[in-house]
């Protein structure tokens, strides 16, 4: 198994379940998707290679999440996208094959969750896969487990050597931040807007110092981080390990 | 001076040649007329020394004016008639083959009448005689009498006058030339824009009017036939580029699949990994082949946003850390604090793209592994992209052809980018395309530093 992503248990199972629906012309692509996502320990993927076929398999099956080509042999992955969004919001990731069509993605505004162009990395294929399932499906109980800690974000608590630290409103957006992009550098400006919006210049300070008060309630050596670790002049990495 | 300018004195120098040499020939054609006048004025058989001969050599024998057997013959052969008027009673004293329509007597005012015109219509000229007045009668239609008066101050000043109506006539020469030339050099004017455009692989369509629309047609034609086979080149690209992409897909996802899947043995893994690498470089080389046609003509419009390098670069380096770089690698980014501010103009995809390139070349050009620096810096009115690492550099001769390396589809040396690949040569023609400027020099380390400098 390929394990890009390292997640806890209750996660695992909770994003690996979602039915997957994969929409190429190639079968070959197809294929290589399937196993991909298979090693990886998705379970539910249907495959097709028209747009008439998808629509099928949409009503059939009701995907919850699907992987998208641009161009399909009886019409394009723009207006699939459309005619699925008309009954139903689910997540969507682009494959197009045609570097020129990255401006278009950008420009239509469709709503699609994000894209890819081919060839892409298979690593960066399911850590993004991972990025939108998490954004869009949220567990019930949702539990970040790391080396030593435990973290409840919907309690906002965390549980370390038998102690429970209560976490603020502030630390819980720079850990959620940095939990859906577990183990990937998280940018400095990118959680200075998640926590405080579009004026990123200016809160560095402030971040450190939560950062710094995450540290003390996660790490056991706050001052020699191992799970959230600093990556010098870019950002910060939350760690989960297996 | 522009292909214009020298056309357009060409075309002037030669009307001027062309002016000159006409009026050289007329000069020619009137001195030839002139030389032919004198000569039927003076000649032996010419009017006045035909009639003075007459005048000198009439002579009175038995009672009758005679004159000489010759001058006889050259009266007849000539058809003209002649007579001797007498002074004091204004009758005829000599007559030769006078006429009948020619009266025989003549009063004073009849001689001033006759002899300033004609006489009967037949041209006459007269000469003084020691007795009268002798008149020499020329057939009708012969000869052609003008008498002008002119003052004589007018006279005096006829070279001055002539001189002024032909510097007249120049000037309204020109003016004509210009009136009539100005629609041809617009014309010209348009043809030659066109042809310049063209030159320099621009799509044109010119007005097709005027005197040269045949010619404009025909480079629209020709432009439209270039602008043809460019599309088709850059679709001819896109569509390699787009059916390799699907391949590489699956080389790719298997490859990686192989190289991480820890059941298998060591030495397949690191095949796959082989393979995965040179899968990469095949993907780059087809984005950088896509670009590089989609820059050729400019077509690639810039997509100018406003951003801050700091947060552009900080984004742009740890996307490169989360795809994956090999252990042997290391990327460290650093950030002046006066560029942390800083604002840019730019299109944020290819400047990605250059550096992205930079720190990829660092990668290809140094297997054995290094430590990668990027630096930005803000100066007065730049803003600096440095990539610098401690690998094994370039020779002075490299770096010298890095520099002065001419474009790639403009080129038709081949060899020169089988060694340098067209990395680099992208991240020269974004930073062009941003009024910027590239520099390569060797570092304190031996690696190579580049510095792209970009105008605020």
């Amino acid at each position: 198994m390929l394990n890009f992503v390292v997640m806890n248990r209750n996660e695992h199972y909770f994003l690996r379940d979602k039915r997957i629906l994969l929409v190429d012309d190639e079968q070959v692509v197809l294929d290589m998707l399937e196993s991909l996502l298979k090693e990886e320990g998705f379970s539910s993927i249907f495959k097709c290679g028209t747009k008439k076929d998808a629509l099928e398999q949409y009503a059939l099956h009701q995907p919850e999440f699907t992987i998208l080509d641009v161009m399909l042999p009886d019409g394009d992955g723009f207006s699939l996208l459309r005619e699925i969004r008309k009954s139903e919001h689910i997540p969507v990731l682009f494959l197009t094959a045609k570097d020129q069509q990255e401006d278009l993605l950008e420009g239509l505004g469709l709503g699609a969750d994000d894209y890819m162009v081919k060839p892409f990395s298979p690593r960066e294929l399911i850590l993004r896969i991972y990025a939108i399932l998490r954004r869009c499906y949220k567990a019930d109980d949702p539990l970040i487990i790391l080396e030593g800690c435990i973290i409840n974000i919907s309690k906002a608590e965390v549980y370390r050597e038998g102690e429970v630290f209560q976490l603020t409103a502030k630390e819980i957006g720079i850990l959620d931040t940095l939990y859906k992009a577990a183990n990937r550098i998280v940018t400095i400006d990118t959680l200075c807007n998640s926590v405080w919006g579009d004026n990123r210049y200016g809160y560095e300070n402030s971040l450190m110092a939560h950062i710094r008060r995450i540290r003390e309630k996660i790490e056991v050596n706050p001052s020699s981080p191992i799970l959230l670790t600093t990556i010098k002049g870019l950002g910060y990495k939350l760690n989960v390990p297996l | 001076m522009n292909v214009f300018q020298s056309s357009i004195r060409q075309f002037v120098i030669r009307t001027v040649v062309a002016i000159f040499l006409i009026a050289c020939f007329n000069i020619l054609l009137v001195g030839v007329y002139i030389y032919r006048f004198q000569q039927s004025v003076s000649g032996e058989t010419a009017i006045l020394p035909l009639i003075k001969q007459i005048s000198g050599n009439i002579r009175m024998v038995d009672n009758r004016y005679e004159i000489p057997d010759s001058m006889t013959n050259e009266l007849e052969k000539q058809n003209i008639w002649a007579m001797l008027i007498d002074d004091h009673s204004g009758k005829l004293l000599w007559i030769h083959k006078l006429p009948q329509d020619i009266p025989t007597h003549y009063t004073l005012s009849d001689i001033a009448s006759f002899s300033r015109y004609y006489l009967k219509d037949y041209p006459v000229v007269t000469w003084k005689h020691p007795k009268g007045l002798i008149v020499l009668g020329y057939p009708k239609n012969s000869l052609s009498k003008l008498n002008y008066i002119f003052p004589y101050g007018e006279l005096q000043a006829m070279p001055f006058r002539i001189l002024f109506l032909i510097v007249c006539d120049l000037f309204i020469l020109f003016l004509l030339y210009f009136y009539i030339g100005r629609k041809s050099i617009k014309s010209v004017h348009n043809i030659l824009t066109g042809v310049k455009s063209l030159a320099s692989g621009d799509h044109i369509h010119l007005k097709e009017h005027g005197d040269f629309s045949e010619v404009a047609n025909q480079l629209n034609r020709t432009s439209d036939l270039l602008k043809r086979r460019k599309t088709a080149q850059e679709n001819w690209i896109a569509g390699i580029s787009h059916d390799i992409r699907t391949p590489l897909t699956v080389i790719l996802g298997y490859a990686e699949s192989i190289e991480t899947n820890s059941s298998l043995p060591k030495e397949v893994q690191n095949k796959a990994s082989l393979i995965k690498y040179q899968s990469t470089r095949l993907r780059d080389l087809v984005n950088d082949l896509n670009l590089i046609t989609r820059m050729g003509d400019d077509s690639q419009v810039l997509r100018l946003e406003v951003f801050y390098p700091s947060v552009f670069c900080r984004a742009l380096i740890a996307s490169f850390l989360n795809s994956g770089v090999p252990d042997i690698f290391s990327v460290e980014l650093n950030i002046d604090q006066n560029s942390e501010p800083v604002c840019l103009i730019g299109d944020r995809r290819l400047l990605q793209r250059a550096i992205y390139n930079l720190i990829h070349n660092c990668i290809k050009h140094n297997p054995a592994g290094c430590n990668i620096y990027v630096r930005v810096e803000a100066r007065k009115q730049d803003i600096l992209f440095i990539v610098s690492d401690d690998g094994k550099g370039m020779t002075p001769e490299e770096i010298h052809f890095l520099k002065t390396r001419t474009q790639y589809l403009g080129s038709d040396n081949l060899f020169q980018f089988k060694q340098h690949g067209f990395g680099l040569y992208i991240v020269q023609q974004i930073v062009k395309m941003h009024s910027g400027s590239t520099g390569f020099q060797i570092n304190m380390s031996g690696g190579l530093e580049v510095v792209i400098s970009i105008p605020i």
